[in-house]
């Protein structure tokens, strides 16, 4: 793939990251649970593990949580402490989940990913509250991991099947 | 989906189960919390909320019963003319308290882990 072709993709990729993941901040929270929501941007992250690898997936997850939190107006914040490490944990996990669990489909990637995600935000919360009595609240999120993980997973399923390496002729 | 997602999928049910359970054994640990009780100001020594008993306490007026039962404490018999105090009930939050005004006596609770109602909520 030509340097060029790359820039243009992960810049793209990028772009998409941050719609997904501004739209889903506007959205109503459909229950009533603070950190229950379904991490659409972590489509582009599982896609981009499997079409590019670790090092654009985990560029295009730090730049994409930092520009979302900028254009949000929640950089710095506890909102953003809990995206961007929930963000790397999940991608670092998927990607394991990628190279070591062979035969799972992106749908069970994805749900540890959610999990894994939810799991680190607890930890953050739990560090800057000063409270590790906030993991009272671990089963709610794991269970809630469970649709968001398979959702978002149908959805990386459809988009390697209409996009990918070969079609976009990288 | 294939068998490798449903392991998935069971291993974090399980985990979110194993969680929950955890939590509901330890949850109904008994109560560190304690009664502090006054008297015209003056702190008494620090009731337990373990042991189920009664005791008197000397207020302003006169002899006051007072029972602990089940982590809570409540004024059982106040010598008082309108036992606002006895009507309040058992009490075993930190944010609550009973107070007998004639008798110059209020009771308290303290302890910060027992505390289950939410003081609010992050998003």
């Amino acid at each position: 793939m030509s340097k060029t072709k790359y820039i243009a993709i992960c810049g793209v990729l990028t772009a998409a990251a941050i719609v997904l993941h501004i739209i889903e901040a506007m959205l109503p929270n459909p229950l009533p649970i603070p950190g229950v929501k379904l991490g659409l941007a972590n489509i582009i992250t599982l896609w981009c593990i499997y079409q590019l690898g670790l090092k654009p997936a985990f560029t295009i997850t730090v730049l994409r949580t930092i520009v979302s939190a900028l254009l949000l107006g929640t950089f710095l914040s506890m909102n953003f402490l809990m995206s961007i490490s929930g963000g790397i944990v999940s991608m670092l996990v998927m990607y394991l989940a990628y190279r070591l669990l062979r035969k799972a489909s992106p749908i069970g990637i994805s749900i540890l990913g959610a999990a894994s995600h939810n799991m680190a935000q607890l930890a953050v919360a739990a560090l800057v509250i000063d409270q590790i009595a906030i993991f009272y609240y671990l089963p709610i999120l794991f269970v809630a991991a469970l649709p968001a993980g398979i959702i978002t997973g149908i959805a990386v399923k459809i988009l390697l099947k209409r996009l990918n390496k070969q079609i976009l002729q990288l | 989906m294939s068998r490798q997602d449903i392991y998935i999928i069971i291993i974090v049910l399980a985990i979110a189960a194993a969680a929950w359970g955890f939590i509901s054994l330890t949850a109904d640990q008994p109560t560190s919390a304690v009664a502090i009780i006054s008297v015209n100001g003056r702190q008494l020594d620090p009731i337990s909320l373990n042991a189920d008993q009664t005791l008197q306490v000397d207020g302003a007026l006169g002899a006051c019963t007072v029972e602990v039962k089940d982590g809570a404490i409540r004024m059982l018999e106040a010598d008082c003319p309108d036992k606002i105090c006895s009507k309040t009930g058992f009490i075993s939050q930190s944010t609550q308290s009973i107070a007998c005004v004639p008798n110059k006596i209020v009771i308290t609770i303290s302890n910060h882990t027992t505390d289950k109602e939410i003081d609010y909520i992050l998003r």
